[in-house]
C-alpha cells in the first residue's frame, strides 16, 4: 500500500512539473509568427540573427498615377467586364480578380470616368465581402460617398485611398499578408495590361514605366513562391508570372546594352503584352 | 476504501494544479495603430498620402534589425513618416540606399530617435529601392517577466500627380 501511494505521488508530481511554467524560446516558429505584422512578408528564418527584411507593395493609385503621368489615355473596351465578379470560384481567384478591378477603378477614376468607377466599387464590395473582407465597406458609405461625389475627382481619389486603406487595415488585423500579394499579383497584370494597351505616341514613356514595373514583379513573385495557399488558377498565375521574368531579364540585357536599366524594344514590349494578355485571361476565366 | 479515496482525491487535485499551475506570460503591449496612422496622415501634407506600413515588434534579450524595402519610381517625390509612439521603448530609425549586406561605404540619408520623424526624397535620389531599418536594442532578459510589445507605423505617400 505504501508503495502504491508512493507511485501515485511521484507519478502526480511528474504531471506538475510537465504543465508548469513555459519557457521562453526564442527560436520558434511561432515568436516570429506574433511578431508579423501587415506588411511582413518576407522573413529571413535563420536562427538567432535577429533581422528581417519586408518588402512592401506600391498601391494601385500609385502605379495607375505613374501610368497616366506617363502620358497613358484612356481607352474605351480595355478594361475588364463587370459581370461576372461574383462567378469566381475559389477566394484566391476572387483575390486575384479584385486586384484587376482596383486596377480598373483606378484607371476610370484617374480619366474621369467616374460612372464606370462606380461600377467597379460595386464589384470590389461584392468580392471583399465573399472574401471574408466584409469589414472593409462596414459602416462606411463608401458607395454613397462615391455617388455624392460623382464629378470630383480629388474626392473620389480621396476615397479610393480611403477603400484601400481599409483594406490593408483589414489584412493587418486579420494577419492576411498572403492575401494581400495575391490581389496585388492581379492588379498588377492589370496595371501592365492597361499600359502595354495603350498606342504608342511621341513624347510618351509608358514603354519605360512597363519595365520599370518589372522590377517590382520579382518582389511579388517573391512573396507568392512563399506562400501556401493554392489554386489551380493562382498556381498557373504563378508559374506565368516566373517565366515573365526569366523573359525580362534576358531582353533587359539586350535592350540595355548588358546592364539594368528601363529601354525597352518596341517588338519586347508587344511580346510583354501578349504574355500577360495570357495572364490576364486566365485570371478572368470563370 | 478511505484510502483508497483519499489517494484519488491527492491524485485529482495534483492533475487539475498541473494544467491550471502554469503561470501566463504577461505581455505589455503599447501598440495603438490607429492613432499612430491617423498622426502619420495628417502629417503627410502637402504629399498625396499612400498607405501605412505597420510592423509588429517584440523586444528581446538580443538585438534585431527589421527592415522596410519601399520600391521608388523614376521621377517621382516621395515622403515617408515613420511613427513609433507604440512601442514601450524606444528604437533607433536608420535610412538607407542599399540593402543590408550590400552597405560597405554606404550613406546613411537619415537617423532618427524621435517619436515621429519624416524624410522626403527627391528625382536627386536615383534608387529604385529605400531601405528603412528599425534598430531594436535587446533589452533584460526578465522585466518582472513581462513581454514588452507594440508597433511602428510608418506611412508614405508621394507629390500630388
Amino acid at each position: 500500500m505504501r508503495i502504491e501511494l508512493l507511485a501515485l505521488f511521484l507519478a502526480s508530481a511528474m504531471l506538475v512539473a510537465c504543465g508548469g511554467e513555459k519557457k521562453e524560446n526564442p527560436d520558434i516558429s511561432t515568436e516570429i509568427e506574433e511578431s508579423m505584422g501587415d506588411e511582413e512578408l518576407d522573413i529571413d528564418l535563420e536562427e538567432d540573427q535577429g533581422y528581417e527584411e519586408v518588402f512592401i507593395l506600391p498601391s494601385p493609385l500609385q502605379i495607375g498615377s505613374i501610368f497616366k503621368n506617363a502620358g497613358l489615355k484612356y481607352q474605351e473596351g480595355v478594361v475588364a467586364a463587370t459581370d461576372n465578379s461574383t462567378a469566381f470560384p475559389t477566394t484566391n481567384d476572387k483575390a486575384l480578380a479584385l486586384g484587376i478591378y482596383f486596377a480598373d477603378m483606378t484607371y476610370c477614376v484617374l480619366n474621369n470616368q467616374t460612372q464606370e468607377a462606380k461600377e467597379y466599387l460595386k464589384n470590389i464590395k461584392d468580392l471583399t465581402d465573399a472574401i471574408g473582407m466584409s469589414a472593409v465597406f462596414e459602416g462606411s458609405n463608401l458607395l454613397d460617398r462615391f455617388e455624392q461625389n460623382l464629378g470630383n475627382q480629388d474626392s473620389i481619389l480621396t476615397l479610393l485611398i480611403d477603400v484601400q486603406d481599409r483594406v490593408d487595415m483589414h489584412i493587418h488585423e486579420n494577419s492576411q499578408d498572403e492575401l494581400e500579394a495575391i490581389i496585388f499579383a492581379g492588379g498588377w497584370v492589370e496595371g501592365m495590361h492597361l499600359g502595354a494597351s495603350s498606342p504608342k505616341e511621341e513624347g510618351n514613356s509608358v514603354d519605360a514605366r512597363i519595365a520599370e514595373q518589372m522590377t517590382i514583379l520579382e518582389n511579388v513573385v517573391g512573396l507568392l513562391n512563399r506562400s501556401d495557399r493554392s489554386s489551380e488558377k493562382l498556381d498557373s498565375v504563378k508559374n506565368s508570372l516566373n517565366e515573365l521574368i526569366k523573359y525580362y531579364d534576358q531582353i533587359e540585357v539586350e535592350d540595355n546594352g548588358g546592364r539594368r536599366g528601363f529601354r525597352i524594344a518596341d517588338e519586347h514590349v508587344s511580346e510583354i503584352a501578349k504574355k500577360v494578355e495570357v495572364i490576364r485571361g486566365a485570371i478572368l476565366a470563370v | 476504501m478511505k484510502s483508497l479515496t483519499s489517494f484519488a482525491l491527492i491524485f485529482i487535485a495534483f492533475t487539475l494544479l498541473s494544467f491550471t499551475g502554469g503561470k501566463k506570460e504577461k505581455e505589455n503591449d503599447t501598440c495603438k495603430r490607429d492613432e499612430s496612422a491617423a498622426a502619420v496622415k495628417k502629417e503627410m501634407v502637402p504629399f498625396r498620402f499612400e498607405k501605412t506600413t505597420t510592423t509588429h515588434i517584440i523586444f528581446k534579450h538580443y538585438d534585431q534589425v527589421k527592415t522596410i524595402a519601399a520600391p521608388l519610381f523614376f521621377d517621382n517625390k516621395y515622403k515617408f513618416i515613420v511613427n513609433t509612439e507604440g512601442l514601450p521603448k524606444d528604437i533607433k530609425v536608420q535610412v538607407y540606399d542599399k540593402p543590408r549586406g550590400m552597405r560597405d561605404g554606404a550613406k546613411m540619408i537619415a537617423e532618427s530617435s524621435e517619436k515621429q520623424f519624416s524624410f522626403e526624397l527627391d528625382e536627386e535620389y536615383l534608387s529604385n529601392r529605400v531601405y528603412i531599418d528599425y534598430v531594436i536594442p535587446a533589452i533584460e532578459e526578465t522585466e518582472d517577466g513581462i513581454l514588452q510589445k507594440g508597433c511602428v507605423v510608418m506611412g508614405s505617400g508621394y507629390e500630388n500627380l
